[in-house]
Protein backbone atom coordinates (compact mmCIF):
# COMPACT_ATOMS: atom_id res chain seq x y z
CA UNK A 1 0.00 0.00 0.00
CA UNK A 2 1.16 3.49 -0.62
CA UNK A 3 2.78 5.16 2.29
CA UNK A 4 1.81 8.72 2.72
CA UNK A 5 4.85 10.83 3.32
CA UNK A 6 4.47 13.84 5.53
CA UNK A 7 7.51 15.46 4.01
CA UNK A 8 7.84 19.13 4.77
CA UNK A 9 10.12 21.61 3.10
CA UNK A 10 12.45 23.43 5.41
CA UNK A 11 13.45 26.86 4.29
CA UNK A 12 16.68 27.12 6.24
CA UNK A 13 17.98 23.58 5.99
CA UNK A 14 18.10 22.17 2.47
CA UNK A 15 16.99 18.77 3.63
CA UNK A 16 14.00 16.59 3.09
CA UNK A 17 12.43 15.54 6.35
CA UNK A 18 10.56 12.28 6.61
CA UNK A 19 9.45 10.53 9.77
CA UNK A 20 12.65 9.59 11.55
CA UNK A 21 14.84 10.13 8.52
CA UNK A 22 16.35 12.85 6.43
CA UNK A 23 17.51 13.00 2.87
CA UNK A 24 20.27 15.53 2.48
CA UNK A 25 19.77 17.39 -0.76
CA UNK A 26 22.38 18.58 -3.11
CA UNK A 27 22.30 22.13 -4.28
CA UNK A 28 21.94 23.30 -7.85
CA UNK A 29 19.34 20.88 -9.02
CA UNK A 30 21.07 17.78 -7.74
CA UNK A 31 22.12 16.10 -10.95
CA UNK A 32 24.42 13.76 -9.13
CA UNK A 33 25.26 12.75 -5.62
CA UNK A 34 28.86 12.83 -4.47
CA UNK A 35 29.19 9.61 -2.63
CA UNK A 36 32.79 8.95 -1.92
CA UNK A 37 35.81 11.15 -1.71
CA UNK A 38 39.32 9.90 -1.38
CA UNK A 39 42.84 10.80 -2.42
CA UNK A 40 42.23 8.78 -5.54
CA UNK A 41 39.17 10.80 -6.57
CA UNK A 42 35.45 11.05 -6.10
CA UNK A 43 32.65 8.76 -7.16
CA UNK A 44 29.35 10.36 -8.12
CA UNK A 45 26.01 9.07 -9.29
CA UNK A 46 23.60 10.79 -11.59
CA UNK A 47 19.94 10.82 -10.65
CA UNK A 48 19.28 8.71 -13.72
CA UNK A 49 21.22 5.89 -12.10
CA UNK A 50 18.94 5.66 -9.10
CA UNK A 51 15.87 6.14 -11.29
CA UNK A 52 16.88 3.37 -13.63
CA UNK A 53 17.77 0.96 -10.84
CA UNK A 54 14.40 1.58 -9.20
CA UNK A 55 12.59 0.98 -12.47
CA UNK A 56 14.45 -2.23 -13.20
CA UNK A 57 13.91 -3.48 -9.65
CA UNK A 58 10.19 -2.78 -9.79
CA UNK A 59 9.80 -4.61 -13.09
CA UNK A 60 11.56 -7.64 -11.68
CA UNK A 61 8.57 -8.39 -9.46
CA UNK A 62 5.88 -10.68 -10.79
CA UNK A 63 2.49 -9.02 -10.98
CA UNK A 64 3.90 -5.67 -12.06
CA UNK A 65 2.69 -5.15 -15.61
CA UNK A 66 4.12 -1.72 -16.23
CA UNK A 67 5.26 1.49 -14.60
CA UNK A 68 3.39 4.75 -14.84
CA UNK A 69 -0.31 4.87 -15.38
CA UNK A 70 -2.99 6.75 -17.18
CA UNK A 71 -1.59 9.94 -18.61
CA UNK A 72 2.02 9.00 -17.93
CA UNK A 73 1.69 5.84 -20.00
CA UNK A 74 -0.07 7.63 -22.83
CA UNK A 75 2.52 10.40 -22.91
CA UNK A 76 5.31 7.89 -22.50
CA UNK A 77 4.04 5.94 -25.46
CA UNK A 78 4.13 9.04 -27.64
CA UNK A 79 7.57 10.15 -26.48
CA UNK A 80 8.83 6.62 -26.98
CA UNK A 81 7.62 6.68 -30.57
CA UNK A 82 8.96 10.11 -31.48
CA UNK A 83 12.48 9.48 -30.39
CA UNK A 84 14.25 9.67 -27.08
CA UNK A 85 11.70 8.00 -24.91
CA UNK A 86 11.53 7.69 -21.19
CA UNK A 87 9.94 4.28 -21.41
CA UNK A 88 12.33 2.62 -19.01
CA UNK A 89 11.91 5.13 -16.21
CA UNK A 90 8.32 6.25 -16.69
CA UNK A 91 6.45 6.32 -13.40
CA UNK A 92 9.59 6.69 -11.30
CA UNK A 93 10.71 9.80 -9.48
CA UNK A 94 13.61 9.92 -7.10
CA UNK A 95 15.19 12.35 -4.75
CA UNK A 96 18.85 11.67 -4.30
CA UNK A 97 21.00 13.06 -1.53
CA UNK A 98 24.60 12.55 -0.60
CA UNK A 99 23.88 9.39 1.34
CA UNK A 100 20.20 8.67 0.99
CA UNK A 101 17.52 8.39 -1.63
CA UNK A 102 13.73 8.47 -1.64
CA UNK A 103 11.68 6.88 -4.40
CA UNK A 104 8.14 7.39 -5.69
CA UNK A 105 6.71 4.75 -7.99
CA UNK A 106 3.51 4.48 -10.02
CA UNK A 107 2.57 0.96 -10.99
CA UNK A 108 0.16 -0.87 -13.22
CA UNK A 109 -0.57 -4.18 -11.57
CA UNK A 110 -2.01 -7.30 -13.17
CA UNK A 111 -5.59 -8.00 -12.22
CA UNK A 112 -5.91 -10.83 -9.71
CA UNK A 113 -2.68 -10.41 -7.79
CA UNK A 114 -2.61 -9.23 -4.21
CA UNK A 115 -1.74 -5.56 -4.41
CA UNK A 116 -0.40 -5.39 -0.84
CA UNK A 117 1.89 -8.35 -1.52
CA UNK A 118 3.09 -7.01 -4.84
CA UNK A 119 3.77 -3.53 -3.51
CA UNK A 120 5.62 -4.93 -0.51
CA UNK A 121 7.73 -7.11 -2.78
CA UNK A 122 8.43 -4.12 -5.03
CA UNK A 123 9.40 -2.00 -2.06
CA UNK A 124 11.76 -4.67 -0.71
CA UNK A 125 13.37 -5.24 -4.10
CA UNK A 126 13.80 -1.55 -4.86
CA UNK A 127 15.48 -1.00 -1.51
CA UNK A 128 17.70 -4.05 -1.94
CA UNK A 129 18.79 -3.11 -5.45
CA UNK A 130 19.41 0.57 -4.81
CA UNK A 131 21.31 -0.06 -1.61
CA UNK A 132 23.30 -2.88 -3.18
CA UNK A 133 24.18 -1.08 -6.39
CA UNK A 134 24.59 2.51 -5.28
CA UNK A 135 25.37 2.25 -1.59
CA UNK A 136 22.69 4.85 -0.85
CA UNK A 137 20.32 4.28 2.02
CA UNK A 138 16.74 4.27 0.83
CA UNK A 139 14.61 6.22 3.25
CA UNK A 140 11.25 5.61 1.65
CA UNK A 141 9.59 3.99 -1.32
CA UNK A 142 6.15 5.43 -1.94
CA UNK A 143 4.04 3.39 -4.31
CA UNK A 144 0.81 4.26 -6.00
CA UNK A 145 -1.06 1.69 -8.04
CA UNK A 146 -2.60 3.70 -10.83
CA UNK A 147 -4.16 1.06 -12.98
CA UNK A 148 -4.93 -2.62 -13.35
CA UNK A 149 -3.97 -4.65 -16.35
CA UNK A 150 -6.40 -7.21 -17.75
CA UNK A 151 -5.18 -9.82 -20.22
CA UNK A 152 -6.54 -8.68 -23.53
CA UNK A 153 -6.11 -4.98 -22.82
CA UNK A 154 -3.40 -4.85 -25.45
CA UNK A 155 -5.35 -6.59 -28.22
CA UNK A 156 -7.56 -3.62 -28.92
CA UNK A 157 -10.40 -5.94 -29.92
CA UNK A 158 -13.85 -4.46 -29.69
CA UNK A 159 -16.48 -6.27 -27.67
CA UNK A 160 -19.17 -5.33 -30.12
CA UNK A 161 -19.46 -5.62 -33.88
CA UNK B 1 62.17 18.69 -44.14
CA UNK B 2 59.64 16.26 -42.88
CA UNK B 3 56.37 17.68 -41.69
CA UNK B 4 54.36 15.27 -39.64
CA UNK B 5 51.37 15.26 -37.43
CA UNK B 6 52.31 16.67 -34.05
CA UNK B 7 52.43 14.10 -31.29
CA UNK B 8 49.38 14.18 -29.07
CA UNK B 9 49.80 16.06 -25.85
CA UNK B 10 50.07 14.34 -22.49
CA UNK B 11 46.54 15.50 -21.78
CA UNK B 12 45.11 13.90 -24.91
CA UNK B 13 47.11 10.71 -24.46
CA UNK B 14 45.97 10.46 -20.87
CA UNK B 15 42.36 10.93 -21.93
CA UNK B 16 42.58 8.26 -24.60
CA UNK B 17 44.40 5.77 -22.41
CA UNK B 18 42.06 6.32 -19.46
CA UNK B 19 38.89 6.09 -21.50
CA UNK B 20 40.03 2.94 -23.23
CA UNK B 21 41.00 1.35 -19.94
CA UNK B 22 37.75 2.34 -18.25
CA UNK B 23 35.60 0.98 -21.06
CA UNK B 24 37.40 -2.35 -20.88
CA UNK B 25 36.35 -2.95 -17.29
CA UNK B 26 33.65 -5.56 -16.85
CA UNK B 27 30.57 -3.75 -15.60
CA UNK B 28 31.13 -0.60 -17.64
CA UNK B 29 28.61 -0.45 -20.48
CA UNK B 30 29.83 2.70 -22.18
CA UNK B 31 30.89 6.29 -21.93
CA UNK B 32 28.51 8.96 -20.76
CA UNK B 33 28.07 12.46 -22.09
CA UNK B 34 30.25 14.10 -19.48
CA UNK B 35 28.01 17.15 -19.36
CA UNK B 36 29.03 17.84 -15.79
CA UNK B 37 32.63 18.29 -16.74
CA UNK B 38 33.96 21.79 -17.01
CA UNK B 39 36.22 20.98 -19.93
CA UNK B 40 36.20 18.52 -22.78
CA UNK B 41 39.13 16.87 -24.48
CA UNK B 42 38.96 17.54 -28.20
CA UNK B 43 40.88 15.33 -30.61
CA UNK B 44 40.97 16.37 -34.27
CA UNK B 45 38.01 18.63 -33.66
CA UNK B 46 35.91 15.91 -32.10
CA UNK B 47 35.27 15.95 -28.36
CA UNK B 48 36.05 12.71 -26.56
CA UNK B 49 32.81 11.80 -24.87
CA UNK B 50 32.95 10.83 -21.24
CA UNK B 51 36.39 12.04 -20.29
CA UNK B 52 37.85 15.22 -18.91
CA UNK B 53 41.48 15.96 -18.14
CA UNK B 54 42.39 19.07 -16.21
CA UNK B 55 45.92 20.18 -15.43
CA UNK B 56 46.94 20.49 -11.80
CA UNK B 57 50.19 21.96 -10.50
CA UNK B 58 53.45 20.03 -10.92
CA UNK B 59 52.49 18.40 -14.21
CA UNK B 60 49.74 16.29 -12.74
CA UNK B 61 46.37 15.89 -14.41
CA UNK B 62 43.03 15.34 -12.75
CA UNK B 63 40.92 12.87 -14.65
CA UNK B 64 37.13 12.81 -14.93
CA UNK B 65 35.32 9.81 -16.33
CA UNK B 66 31.57 9.80 -17.06
CA UNK B 67 30.39 6.25 -17.46
CA UNK B 68 27.30 4.19 -18.06
CA UNK B 69 27.37 1.09 -15.94
CA UNK B 70 25.64 -2.22 -15.87
CA UNK B 71 23.56 -2.83 -12.74
CA UNK B 72 26.40 -3.90 -10.46
CA UNK B 73 27.79 -2.53 -7.19
CA UNK B 74 29.03 0.86 -8.29
CA UNK B 75 31.56 1.62 -5.55
CA UNK B 76 33.42 -1.59 -6.27
CA UNK B 77 33.17 -0.89 -9.97
CA UNK B 78 34.65 2.58 -9.47
CA UNK B 79 37.58 1.03 -7.62
CA UNK B 80 38.15 -1.44 -10.45
CA UNK B 81 38.04 1.38 -13.00
CA UNK B 82 40.61 3.38 -11.02
CA UNK B 83 42.88 0.36 -10.79
CA UNK B 84 42.64 -0.39 -14.50
CA UNK B 85 43.23 3.23 -15.46
CA UNK B 86 46.20 3.49 -13.13
CA UNK B 87 47.78 0.38 -14.61
CA UNK B 88 47.10 1.52 -18.17
CA UNK B 89 48.59 4.93 -17.48
CA UNK B 90 51.68 3.27 -16.06
CA UNK B 91 52.07 1.09 -19.14
CA UNK B 92 51.75 4.18 -21.34
CA UNK B 93 54.43 5.89 -19.28
CA UNK B 94 51.91 8.38 -17.96
CA UNK B 95 51.68 7.08 -14.43
CA UNK B 96 53.62 9.99 -12.99
CA UNK B 97 51.18 12.45 -14.56
CA UNK B 98 48.02 10.83 -13.26
CA UNK B 99 46.28 12.57 -10.38
CA UNK B 100 42.86 11.95 -8.85
CA UNK B 101 40.37 9.99 -10.93
CA UNK B 102 36.84 11.31 -10.48
CA UNK B 103 34.15 8.97 -11.70
CA UNK B 104 30.55 9.91 -12.47
CA UNK B 105 28.11 7.15 -13.18
CA UNK B 106 25.59 8.92 -15.38
CA UNK B 107 23.22 6.10 -16.11
CA UNK B 108 22.59 2.40 -15.86
CA UNK B 109 22.33 0.25 -18.95
CA UNK B 110 18.95 -1.41 -18.95
CA UNK B 111 19.50 -5.20 -18.87
CA UNK B 112 16.74 -5.66 -21.47
CA UNK B 113 18.49 -3.25 -23.82
CA UNK B 114 21.82 -4.97 -23.22
CA UNK B 115 20.33 -8.36 -24.10
CA UNK B 116 18.81 -6.98 -27.29
CA UNK B 117 22.11 -5.39 -28.24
Amino acid sequence: MAEQSSATEQQQEPERTVPGRQVARRGGGGSAADLLRSDRGTTSLGNAVVTKVAAIAAREIGGVHDLGGGVARAVGGVTGRVGRGTEATRGVSVEVGSKQAAVDLSLVVEYGVSIPEVTEAVRDNVIKRIEGITGLEVTEVNISVNDLYFPGDDTGESRVE
Amino acid sequence: MRVGVPAPSVRVRLAQVALGAALSVDGVAGAGQGNRFAAAVVVDGVPLAGVSVIALPHGIYELGLALIARPVALHALADRVRERVTVAAGVADLGERLGPINIVFEDIADPAMVQVA
